[in-house]
């Protein structure tokens, strides 16, 4: 069964799903900073929000409400 | 977990199974919380303990359906090589969920905000994969390169058309649409995906 990320939901199963393809790591390689890292709740609001915009071509705020709303049901961002 | 709450989660389970099959079949306008709980067998006031809303409940069952879209997108399309075989996973997700998909595409207007914020939410699981096996084709020439957001756009927009519409494709079925002929997906979903990549498609320079 796939592990989930904690920061943007995406089922993760073979290595390279996983940030810098290290198993360890609770989070995927869209959420890894180039160094590895997770990204912020700052950071992963503004690359959630540009990837809705950019593939859905939604308004700014629409899809900024919309990741917003991804974003609360993920482990990584409960709280937030 | 004890028997207890074991209990009132399979409850809550219930309540939203019965809500996902009468939305389903109804439409989310018309179907009422009485209606629900009737449907789930439990009194109208247990259905509130579990949904203090019937906006509640709506939200809640979209992002149950949400949840189990995004699972399906993920297992199908990640096996899947070329654009056309994820397009043809898409679909089949549509046709598997076909009724309760085109009532969501109904309740858009009536829907409250975080709901209707669910939906693009699921759309995000579809675009993702599409757009990601896309950008391969794209690279190696197959596909024009068009933004992503009218690739999906363009696609999304034309399945959403015929299923809005199906009285229009397949008629008014009383059979309902789980017959062939009923649905719009079996009906027409490989004569859209073939035109969808006919007009995305670079052809070749024939000798």
């Amino acid at each position: 069964m796939a592990t989930q990320c904690i920061a943007c939901g995406m089922p993760m199963e073979k290595d390279e799903d996983f940030a810098k393809g290290d198993k360890s790591k609770k989070y995927c390689r869209f959420c890894a900073k180039p160094d590895g890292s997770m990204q912020n709740f700052d950071e992963k609001l503004k690359s959630l929000t540009a990837f809705i915009v950019r593939t859905q071509g939604l308004a700014q705020q629409m899809a900024q409400d919309a990741a917003k709303e991804m974003m609360s049901k993920l482990p990584a961002w409960s709280g937030k | 977990m004890n028997k207890r709450s074991q209990q009132k989660e399979q409850t809550r389970e219930r309540i939203l199974a019965s809500a996902h099959r009468l939305f389903a079949a109804k439409g989310f306008a018309t179907v009422n919380t009485l209606d629900i709980a009737t449907q789930a067998k439990i009194s109208h006031g247990s259905l509130f303990v579990h949904f203090p809303t019937r906006n509640a409940l709506i939200i809640a069952v979209i992002s149950r359906f949400g949840e189990k879209m995004a699972a399906r997108v993920h297992d199908l399309a990640e096996a899947k090589q070329s654009l056309k075989t994820v397009l043809e996973a898409h679909l089949e997700i549509l046709r598997e969920n076909e009724l309760f998909y085109v009532q969501l595409l109904l309740g858009m207007s009536i829907f409250p905000t975080q709901a209707r914020l669910q939906i693009i939410a699921i759309q995000s699981a579809v675009s993702h994969h599409i757009c990601l096996t896309a950008h391969k084709e794209i690279k190696k020439g197959k596909v024009m390169p068009l933004a992503d957001d009218l690739l999906f756009n363009t696609w999304i927009g034309l399945l959403h058309y015929y299923l809005t519409n199906r009285e229009m494709f397949v008629g008014r079925a009383n059979s309902g649409l789980q017959s062939s002929n009923g649905s719009v997906i079996e009906t027409h979903g490989q004569k859209l995906l073939n035109h969808f990549m006919n007009l995305i498609t670079i052809k070749t320079q024939e000798a």
